[in-house]
């Protein structure tokens, strides 16, 4: 499933942004790789970071002088953040001296060009960051993501969450953490057989996947029916809509199930809140999910359990 | 040295974009829109001593005129940028060659539109 996605994806369908101050440039650029992949455009590294916020692109593509942050700064600043340390920035630079090319390696750059463009070695260089990435994207996705449902695994937990941690605590920003399991899944799998199971399990991720809205929360599958959902950034609040929603939508996907007295499947949700601040560890954090988690179920399944 | 260089290289800049006339078009068009404007900025900043401003349009311009194949201008401008780092005094002079090899190359672009 997820799977299949990942390997229609193609070069035209990788997403570019290009970032100059000079509109000559931008035009050149754009134009040039009009066909190769979907180019975004903007005047300035503060506008890089700002689109990078609302979607990631496959590649950035930057000049390096430009007013106000330079194309350097821009990089350092994207390899400081867990979500863009990764994506590949090529630079666009007016001399390929010494000087210049260690700045770029050191900037953290993944290449650069020099201007004026040429425009096949140009294409040929963005061609290749891009099959490169596809191909990253693709081992990232066999090795972090759960084959059957589509949410991420527990190496996936493992190897991220330190740093999610690490980006709550820098930012001084409160993580949600909800541990949730299927009702009666043991009963489920001994009515209905182990195939419509896997397919339960399929279908509740997915529509669980969707819920959430934003790209930095984390849908992992730490157990055969346990899931953990990570909302960085989140407060009770804003966690117990979430949660609710949550609910709602499993209880919505109206899957039939004798053996639960809801008539389908539900879920049990236990949530807690981790505060940088406060000296409970993530650890902690965790284990209190964990311990609501029980609550619920003790107290009637197909809900939330939490602090008061 | 420059005056060895072409005033306007059209068909290097053609094949460096690919021979897409059309672009090639757009592009002058831009740049033509943008060239006197920041040449009077240029000018302004040497003369009230912003000196950094004018290097930074001047590192603009240069790029453009590299775009368009405008190779006299474009290594003019360069000689202006690096005096405008190294001896900011001497700005002025370079400027005025700056301006002459732009009134060329708009002479050369004109002529062969």
């Amino acid at each position: 499933m997820i799977f299949e996605q990942n390997a229609a994806r193609s070069i035209e369908d990788c997403r570019v942004l290009i970032v100059d101050d000079q509109e000559t440039s931008l035009l050149i650029m754009a134009t040039l790789l009009e066909d190769l992949a979907q180019c975004e455009t903007v005047n300035s590294a503060s506008d890089a970071l700002a689109a990078c916020e609302k979607q990631l692109p496959d590649l950035i593509i930057t000049d390096v002088n430009m007013p106000g942050m330079s194309g350097h700064e821009l990089c350092q600043l994207l390899r400081k953040s867990p979500e863009t340390a990764q994506l590949p920035v090529m630079f666009v630079t007016a001399s390929d001296s010494d000087e210049e090319q260690e700045k770029c390696w050191q900037a953290g750059g993944v290449d650069f060009v020099t201007k004026p463009i040429h425009a096949t070695t140009f294409r040929n260089r963005v061609k290749f960051q891009l099959s490169h990435k596809l191909k990253t994207d693709l081992l990232e996705t066999l090795i972090y993501t759960d084959r059957l449902t589509g949410a991420f695994n527990r190496h996936y937990m493992d190897e991220r969450l330190p740093s999610i941690v690490k980006e709550a605590q820098r930012e001084n920003q409160p993580l949600a953490v909800a541990i949730f399991d299927i009702d009666y899944f043991k009963q489920y799998n001994d009515q209905y057989g182990h195939m419509a199971g896997d397919s339960c399990l399929w279908k509740l991720a997915t529509a669980v996947r969707q819920n959430l809205m934003r790209p930095m929360d984390h849908l992992i599958r730490v157990g055969g029916e346990e899931f953990l959902v990570l909302l960085p950034r989140t407060e009770t609040e804003g966690a117990e809509v979430v949660c609710h929603r949550m609910l709602e939508t499993v209880s919505g996907l109206n899957i039939a199930h004798q053996r639960s007295e809801f008539g389908h499947v539900t879920v049990s949700i236990g949530l807690s809140i981790y505060h940088p601040a406060q000296s409970a560890t993530i650890e902690d954090v965790l284990l209190q999910a964990d311990k609501y988690l029980y609550q619920a179920k003790a107290s009637g399944r197909n809900q939330l359990a939490q602090a008061d | 040295m420059s005056e060895l260089l072409p005033i306007w290289d059209q068909s290097g800049a053609l094949q460096r974009l690919m021979n897409k006339e059309a672009l090639l078009q757009r592009v002058l068009l831009m740049f033509l829109d943008q060239a006197e404007p920041r040449l009077m900025e240029i000018r302004a900043d040497i003369n009230q001593g912003r000196i950094s401003q004018a290097k930074a349009t001047t590192h603009m311009l240069k790029g453009s005129a590299g775009e368009v194949g405008a190779m006299r201008l474009h290594a003019s401008l360069g000689r202006l940028e690096a005096c405008l780092i190294s001896e900011p005094a001497r700005a002025a002079d370079l400027y005025n060659t700056v301006a002459y090899n732009y009134q060329l190359f708009v002479n050369e672009a004109k002529h062969n539109a």
